[in-house]
């Protein structure tokens, strides 16, 4: 483990992933009830499309894919909302326009010889200063948000209709899970990439509600095996020199295998 | 509590969805202390009227009052509590214990550990008063129909409303414990003085207790007391046209 603390870009991984990490396992659990999993991936393309479009352009990627992120997430919503389409197709098509539109976008940039791999892979150990302290800011404000919403955000997840029955204000809060999510993609992207952002949003959350017995324990469960999977797959990559968004995934996906199992045990 | 007391007042409202005239004309005034039942067949309107009653859908034309409020500029929904229809709506694998879906009531606490002991003991006492007492950890899901009405029952009486408006709470629920469940609203409709509308086919068992009866049928095609109802030629129709409208699982 002293492998961890030894190097600077190892330290800069552990926040950075930590932070990551928590932040996609809280917002994971909101969205696995509400059957929006394939957000991540939907909104992952998007951004992949966007990020490629502005380094075609010579602008900066970031606030150029904050910006079709949050679009393309008001789009989805609407489409759900205003023209009765499941969530899960809306989802779908923005996704499918999103790679469309990041392919074309591709073969014009690779003209320029850019490299976009690194959007979709990542390097978890190459990260610098700025993007861990970026990070961590986001990490701050999903983990407040979730705090100073809690019930708010449980009510809303539980039953939109009766929420709003009861006087909750829920498009203004569905707007909000919506963009900090969209946000939390962006910057997680840049970052650890989108395989690794996609999974860390949806497998600790899918272990944690397997598991629980009750919400709270689901959110915390999620938080744990993100916070172990990070650590323990950072250590094992610099070990092995393997990937480090490779063994993080797969060891997560252990934890989901291991609480399947837990759960199918209780029936059979 | 003032017995001339006009809670809820519907004026002249049309609905539609699309283009499909779903409710015309309706005219429906709720004084305090009623127990009214919505009664009609499927595709009626009932839940439609109850929606826009509730502010979830938007009024067309026409004008609801709520405590003497145009609905358009009403802000206290907590005088309101709602139980909507069963089992259909939420996921049984969601895992919210039940003291979790109690809490949700609670959503202004921006807090994850709701710490006032004055609102723990509102969970508590309610959760006692429906028979739940005990049930606190235990997940939603694995609760009988029956039991999971009165958790909503619980969870709509926490911020002790006016009114308690139920749609067709008892659908798929044995008699025996239909029986119970309207005690318990005639309990809160006496004893706690609670108005409550409650949309129902179950005329034979709610019978006792009501107070006054609207019938729906796209148009309000009665509205009254109870006892005028029973006389009324439209009972003696629902009655003799059909069983469904008193034994219908819908
Ligand atoms: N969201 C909707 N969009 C279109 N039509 C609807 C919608 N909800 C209900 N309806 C239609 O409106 C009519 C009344 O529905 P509803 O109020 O649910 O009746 P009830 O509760 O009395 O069974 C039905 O014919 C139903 O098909
Ligand atoms: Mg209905």
């Amino acid at each position: 483990m002293d492998l961890l603390w030894h190097y600077g870009f190892a330290q800069r991984a552990i926040f950075a992933g930590l932070a990551i990490g928590i932040s996609s396992a809280l917002l994971g659990v909101f969205l696995l009830l509400r059957r929006e999993a394939m957000i991540g991936h939907g909104l992952g393309h998007i951004i992949f499309g966007a990020m490629a479009f502005a380094l075609s352009l010579k602008l900066a990627p970031l606030p150029v894919a904050l910006i079709v992120a949050i679009l393309a997430s008001l789009g989805i919503t609407k489409l759900k909302t205003k023209a009765g389409v499941h969530s899960d197709t809306a989802i779908a098509i923005f996704s499918s326009v999103g790679m469309a539109v990041g392919i074309l976008l591709v073969t014009l940039v690779n003209r320029y010889g850019i490299d976009l791999l690194s959007f979709l892979f990542g390097d978890i150990l190459a990260i610098d200063r700025e993007e861990m302290i970026l990070a961590l800011i986001l990490a701050g404000g999903v983990i407040l948000f979730v705090l100073f919403y809690y019930y708010q955000l449980l009510f809303l997840t539980f039953s939109y209709e009766s929420a709003k029955a009861f006087g909750l204000k829920v498009n203004r809060l569905e707007n909000l899970l919506t963009w900090l999510t969209a946000v939390t993609i962006v910057v997680g992207m840049k970052i650890v990439g989108l395989l690794l952002m996609t999974s860390l949003l949806v497998i600790p959350a899918a272990a944690g509600l397997q598991m629980a017995g009750s919400f709270l324990t689901s959110c915390l469960l999620a938080v744990t095996i993100a916070v172990t999977s990070v650590v323990m797959g950072l250590w094992f990559a610099l070990l092995t020199n393997l990937p480090a968004s490779s063994t993080i995934v797969l060891l997560s996906f252990i934890f989901f295998l291991i609480s399947f199992i837990k759960r199918r045990r209780r029936f059979f | 509590m003032n017995k001339t007391e006009e809670l809820i007042t519907v004026k002249n409202v049309f609905f539609s969805y699309d283009q499909k005239p779903v409710l015309i004309d309706i005219n429906l005034s709720i004084w305090a202390g009623d127990f009214l039942a919505i009664l009609g067949p499927n595709g009626a309107g009932k839940t439609t009227l109850i929606k826009i009653i509730l502010g979830l859908l938007r009024v067309q034309r026409g004008q609801v009052m709520l405590f003497n409020q145009p609905i358009e500029s009403f802000k206290d929904w907590h005088k309101l509590g709602y139980v909507p229809q069963t089992a259909t709506y939420f996921d049984p694998l969601f895992p919210a214990t039940v003291q979790e879906v109690m809490a949700m009531a609670l959503f202004s606490i921006k807090k994850v550990w709701i710490k006032r002991k004055a609102e723990k003991e509102a969970m508590a006492k309610f959760l006692e008063l429906v028979g739940l007492k005990g049930k606190e950890k235990v997940p939603i899901g694995q609760l009988s129909t029956g039991e999971q009405q009165k958790v909503f029952i619980a969870r709509a009486l926490i911020h002790q409303p006016k009114v308690l408006i139920l749609d067709e709470p008892t659908t798929g629920i044995d008699a025996e414990t239909q029986r119970q469940f309207y005690d318990l609203l005639h309990q809160l409709n006496v004893e706690k003085k609670i108005t409550i509308i409650i949309v129902t086919h179950d005329i034979g068992i709610v019978n006792r207790h009501i107070t006054r009866v609207a019938c729906l049928e796209g148009r309000l095609i009665y509205h009254g007391s109870h006892d005028d109802f029973c006389r009324s030629k439209v009972f003696k129709e629902m009655v003799g046209r059909d069983d469904h409208v008193i034994s219908h699982q819908h």
